[in-house]
């Protein structure tokens, strides 16, 4: 499909060469990242984040800075026309008027579709409710193959909320295009995944295994992708607190572990991933920070530079 | 007509007929000129598919949804 001009609104928009091209060109930038480079000096950027980011907003303008744009845009809706009650509708028209590709995040499910209805020029989504994180979907596999060198095969264990965390949706989706990936969900019952993301791994040719327990899987465990018990998609306070801590990995949970075994962690975490780890061979989560800059940096260059 | 023929022979999408059931779905963020749309998933049991939010709606609750429209045009 390729990036040339295009929205990233699901990983559902790309396929399996699309990752490998990103993959190639991420490595590129990782060499830049530290450099800046003229490819987009004649571009800019408007970041929309309607709801707090500190990673994907900071990592999105800093790939641009990185790359020769520009930046606008707003961190807090609330210092904007927002506050009188301007729409996303209105907001994403003007952006289209004074930018090249909008980046943004807001909390309902279908914003950046939505936006890219509206808009000519590319929107990224940085995150829509529950619904998809596609970039950090991308960070995520491109910090696997890195770490690991491939992504066919590997045994994945999402020790997640998964009713509600948007990057294990992306991920899910982005799985399907591998081969012989093993799949192991590890939450409650309350938090296991939604009904239209199940069927759709029905339809892969990815196994999924659904547990309580990291214990009864961890053995042949290649990846952990943990995501924090998010308390602001609960309609419920009450449940939230009922299901917070309920999972939790530490230094002696991951005894039995491969040696190979990596842990990654999008952060920011609270209790479900203890500092204790930080030390073991089997953290990756710093790594993937570092990752999200060159693989931003990639992004942007291939939707927004010269055609490769 | 039997009521298996009539599902049977409704259409793949529908655009404005129905609403999102979901609160957090963009289509049921005020004054958004927004359009929700749907895809038939499943024919039996009659199921829905969201285009913007991609979540489910199960026939009881489109169902609430078109007693409510047919209260209405009686009314």
């Amino acid at each position: 499909m390729g990036f040339q001009n295009s929205d990233v609104i699901s990983m559902l928009d790309f396929d399996r060469s699309d990752l490998e091209t990103l993959f190639k060109v991420s490595d590129e930038m990782f060499k830049h990242r530290k450099t800046k480079l003229d490819v987009l000096k004649d571009k800019v950027m408007a970041s929309f984040f309607y709801e707090p980011s500190t990673r994907t907003r900071l990592g999105f303008e800093a790939a641009m800075v990185r790359l020769g744009g520009s930046v606008i845009g707003f961190a807090d809706p609330g210092s904007t026309s927002m506050a009188k009650g301007e729409t996303v509708g209105d907001t994403t028209k003007m952006a289209d008027a004074f930018s090249n590709i909008i980046v943004m995040r807001h909390k309902c499910e279908g914003s950046a579709m939505f936006a890219a209805e509206l808009a000519e020029i590319p929107v990224i989504n940085g995150g829509d409710g529950i619904q998809h994180h596609p970039t950090q979907a991308m960070i995520d596999l491109y910090t696997i193959n890195r770490e690991l060198g491939h992504i066919d095969g590997l045994h994945i264990a999402m020790v997640a909320d998964l009713a509600h965390a948007r990057l294990m949706t992306s991920l899910c989706h982005a799985f399907a295009y591998y081969d012989n990936i093993k799949l192991s969900t590890i939450c409650p019952k309350q938090l296991r995944m939604r009904p239209d993301l199940r069927d759709y791994l029905n339809s892969s040719s990815v196994t999924v295994y659904e547990s309580e327990n990291l214990d009864d899987v961890i053995e042949d465990i290649d990846v952990i992708c943990m995501s924090r018990i998010m308390p602001e998609r609960f309609d419920d306070m009450s449940e939230y607190e009922k299901l917070k801590g309920s999972y939790t990995i530490d230094r002696k949970s991951l005894e039995n572990a491969k040696e190979s075994m990596i842990v990654l962690h999008a952060l920011p975490r609270v209790d479900e991933l203890n500092p204790d780890v930080d030390n073991t061979g089997h953290a990756r989560y710093f790594q993937q920070a570092n990752y999200s800059l060159p693989v931003r940096m990639a992004l942007l260059s291939l939707i927004l530079g010269p055609e490769r | 007509m039997t009521k298996q023929e009539k599902i049977l022979d409704l259409p793949d999408k529908f655009e404005g007929r129905f609403r999102c059931i979901y609160p957090t779905c963009i289509t049921n963020k005020p004054r958004e000129a927004i359009v929700p749309k749907f895809s038939v998933i499943s024919r039996s049991p009659f199921r829905l598919k969201c285009h913007y939010c991609g979540r489910y709606i199960e026939w009881d609750r489109v169902k609430e949804q078109i007693n409510e429209s047919a209260s209405i045009s009686e009314s």
